[in-house]
């Protein structure tokens, strides 16, 4: 498959105030047409910088980047025609006016033929299930709302590749899983989304590629099971126990990333990571402190695998 | 006409961005307050030199008026953009910078035109001005004149509120300098010859001495003046267009689009 | 209740907010220049009365839009609560704000001064010091109340805020500060003499030329702004039990 995003040795390099802050340090991936990537880090991280360069709002300070064989830099306006936007949050729209007339302004700025203007905004809010609501004020909108007239406004130009920056940001449930089904809708239409995003479950169902990165580096790219695969080397255990010295046993280093839920009086659903391999041993380093009534060992997510991988960041 | 449509760019502009959007609001902000800073001038002037004075610093002031009218609601636009976070969206379009900040003009434009007339209609029944009806198309022909050398001055702000967040400080600057040097309240003819220099390549200056020959204030021939007017408004629209290119570069190469106000 | 006050200068006053520097440092030196070239065309005149304008023009502008957002502000922050639920009154947090505000506004009055008398060489004749410090002290107490008021009645009718602007202008003329007061329309007069800072202004101007009415001008300002001060405690304490029951401004 071709490559329809090409970077190279990325480096940006704000100027501030107190020094220059390095957001990005030489950073290189590809993006294949069709594919939906994730780019997952914690906040500060640079996925939000990656982005505003992809979409040339924002220069490199070093290094290439090609979208759709064309450069960042010198190309950004024959870009501006073949890609869209969106992110997350409640900013990027004008509240005074409709959910439709919003996208009839910006069908004239992405200078859609006027004739065709009426059955395009017909056809995409539809798509976002926005028809009822099309005639109300956008600041009458809920956030999932907010989000679908965004995905509405970004399909306008008919982008080859989509950016969504934290699209489920502070969306309730129903309003994420919208959402989620319709970026799984655009992909399966052969557009290439770039996806970042907080909630893994989120990114391990949509990406089929994920890159992460912390400090402005990539720390690791591949498929989700390919990640997850990297990390089969940690032992991560769920158990439930009986135990009056939950404390003693968080305290304890053995232990790490303990999360405990606490069932019913000295009852305990605990999920951790240990050194000890095998379930036996570790069955019996946790009788300690107390009775065990079930270990087992569990799948590694892609939050696990998250987690270790940007274990000292922040 | 184009931007009257219904869902057309001006219109839409106009009810996303604007602030004057009720008819209580335009009558108190563009027939009262105008009006009330004209009266304020008016009693300066008749306090201080009398009122043989008067029509003088009226008219000055009308011009005057307008020109803020253009550039402050101009610029508050693209506040607006900014704290919408719209301004991005707007610059990622395939659209041409220069061409978007243009279109977003035609809304303060018609602002101002609505500004200027009530403007002459208050001084003619209010101040005693009498209109010279039988030089209406001379008055039309300085109107888009003036307004063209103001939308291009104002395009140097547009550009430069890509770069800055709040660019309301050196639009007061600029305003304030205006009402001094532009000749609204005296004649750029007492300033010293380096200051009449400066104030003969503002915008304005040349107009409202057009104005006031037209209304018989003062006796220069007014179509000298209205072409010294043209001429520096293309200049400034010149360097606007170079302007809007850079700004968007250094805008893009330092992350300015991006900041909220 | 002076702590307060000392804190108010030190916390609250802006001096980085533009619109600020700009009424006070900035505004009289336009305004002064455009004075200075309109005597050029009549060489008589007196500047004095026009160098106070100035002064007087900047104050009233700074205490307009400090003053008069002073509980609004409050609210937007939204630290009203805290200041409601605090063991201070709300009368003395509105008091101190609005007495400090008063005193930068001084500020721009030396400015003007200074700005006048080294800039563009006008002179300032004050025949009496004492008489014309005493009047500053009484303009100051008027702009004060005016900035409690102006407080109240934005903070209580949201709409009237949005027209901040408006009042700008028309109480300047109405103030007497180009033309005294006596030669405006009766109509005007009436409404004029009821505002204590037509009275302040009076006084200020009475006290640069040794006139005898200063002394009962002065008396009637102080007199004025006390009545309306006693107003103001009363409608604040009003407004603060309206609060504790509704809980906010918007109940009002």
């Amino acid at each position: 498959m071709e490559n329809v995003i090409e970077v190279k040795d990325l480096t940006r390099v704000y100027k501030l105030k107190e020094g220059n802050k390095l957001a990005l340090d030489h950073i290189s991936f590809d993006v294949k047409r069709g594919e939906v990537f994730g780019l997952l880090g914690p906040n500060g991280a640079g996925k939000t910088t990656t982005i505003k360069i992809l979409t040339t709002l924002l220069l490199p300070t070093e290094g290439d980047v090609k979208v759709l064989g064309y450069d960042v830099v010198s190309e950004s306006q024959k870009i501006r025609n073949q890609i869209n936007f969106v992110y997350g949050g409640e900013r990027g729209v004008y509240g005074r006016l409709t959910g439709k007339e919003y996208l009839y302004y910006f069908c004239t700025l992405y200078k859609v033929k006027r004739k065709e203007q009426p059955a395009l905004i017909d056809k995409l809010l539809d798509l976002v299930s926005l028809k009822e609501a099309e005639n109300q004020k956008i600041h009458t909108f809920s956030k999932g709302m907010i989000q679908r007239l965004h995905i509405a406004r970004c399909l306008i130009n008919e982008p080859k590749i989509l950016f969504l920056d934290e699209p489920t940001i502070g969306l309730d449930p129903v309003g994420a899983r919208l959402l989620r089904d319709l970026v799984r809708e655009l992909s399966e239409q052969g557009i290439t989304v770039i996806l970042t995003t907080h909630y893994m479950q989120e990114a391990d169902d949509l990406c089929d590629r994920i890159a992460f990165i912390r400090d402005g580096k990539i720390s690791i790219i591949g498929e989700p099971s390919h990640i997850k695969e990297s990390c089969n080397h940690l032992n991560l255990y769920e158990a439930i126990l009986s135990t009056e010295h939950l404390e003693k046993l968080k305290a304890d280093q053995t232990f790490k990333n303990v999360e405990e839920e606490v069932l019913k009086g000295s009852f305990v659903h605990i999920k951790f990571e240990m050194k000890i391999s095998s379930e036996d041993e570790a069955t019996s380093y946790l009788e300690q402190f107390g009775q065990v009534l079930k270990l087992s060992k569990r799948e590694i997510s892609l939050e696990d695998a998250y987690i270790y991988l940007m274990e000292d960041v922040g | 006409m184009f931007w009257i449509h219904k869902y057309g760019f001006t219109n839409l502009s106009y009810k996303a961005l604007y602030s004057f959007q009720s008819l209580k609001l335009f009558i108190l902000f563009r027939i009262v307050d105008p009006f009330m800073n004209y009266l304020f001038y008016a009693t300066l002037v008749s306090a201080m030199i009398g009122s043989d004075y008067l029509s003088f610093v009226v008219i000055g002031n009308i011009a005057s008026y307008t020109c803020h009218t253009i550039m402050i609601n101009f610029m508050t636009m693209f506040r607006f953009e900014r704290r919408y976070g719209t301004l991005e969206l707007n610059i990622a379009s395939p659209s041409p910078t220069l061409w978007i900040i243009i279109r977003k003009a035609i809304v303060p434009l018609f602002d101002g035109m609505f500004v200027f007339t009530v403007g002459l209609l208050i001084g003619w029944l209010i101040f005693d001005i009498p209109l010279p009806l039988d030089q209406i198309g001379n008055i039309l022909v300085l109107f888009i004149v003036t307004l063209f050398s103001v939308l291009a001055f104002s395009l140097l702000f547009a550009c430069l509120s890509l770069l800055f967040a709040n660019v309301n400080l050196f639009l007061n600057l600029a305003l304030a300098v205006f009402q001094v040097f532009c000749g609204v309240n005296f004649s750029v003819t007492l300033l010293p010859n380096s200051l009449e220099f400066i104030a003969r390549m503002l915008p304005l200056t040349h107009s409202i001495e057009a104005l006031r020959s037209i209304y018989g204030i003062e006796s220069y021939s007014v179509y000298p003046l209205l072409g010294k007017e043209l001429i520096i408004g293309i200049c400034y629209l010149l360097v606007s267009l170079v302007f809007a290119t850079m700004m968007e570069k250094v805008a893009r190469k330092n992350g300015a689009l991006l900041k909220s106000v | 209740m002076l702590n307060l006050f000392v804190q108010e200068i030190k916390y609250f006053t802006n001096f980085h907010n533009k619109m600020y520097q700009f009424l006070l440092f900035f505004q009289p030196l336009v305004f002064l220049t455009i004075v200075y070239f309109l005597q050029q065309i009549r060489g008589d005149v007196n500047t004095d009365r026009f160098v106070v304008a100035s002064a007087l023009i900047s104050m009233w502008s700074y205490v307009l839009y400090s003053s008069g957002s002073a509980l609004v502000s409050l609210r937007w922050s939204d630290t009203l609560k805290l200041v409601i639920a605090a063991p201070t009154s709300l009368f003395q947090v509105i008091i101190s704000k609005a007495f400090s505000n008063s005193m930068i506004a001084l500020i721009t009055m030396v400015l003007s001064f200074v700005y006048a008398r080294f800039i563009f060489g006008f002179s300032i004749t004050i025949s009496n010091y004492f008489w014309f410090f005493s009047s500053v002290i009484v303009l100051i107490i008027s702009l004060c109340v005016v900035g409690i008021i102006l407080a109240i009645v934005f903070a209580v009718f949201q709409n009237v805020f949005d027209f901040q602007n408006l009042i700008l202008t028309p109480i300047i003329l109405m103030c007497g500060v180009f033309i005294p007061v006596e030669q405006l329309p009766n109509v005007i007069q009436f409404v004029s003499y009821g505002i204590p800072m037509t009275w302040g202004i009076k006084a200020v101007y009475e006290a640069i030329e040794v006139n005898e009415m200063m002394y009962t001008t002065m008396i009637i300002s102080l007199g004025i702004s006390f009545i309306y001060l006693l107003l103001a405690a009363f409608v604040i304490r009003k407004m603060e039990m309206v609060l504790r029951r509704h809980g906010k401004l918007g109940a009002m």
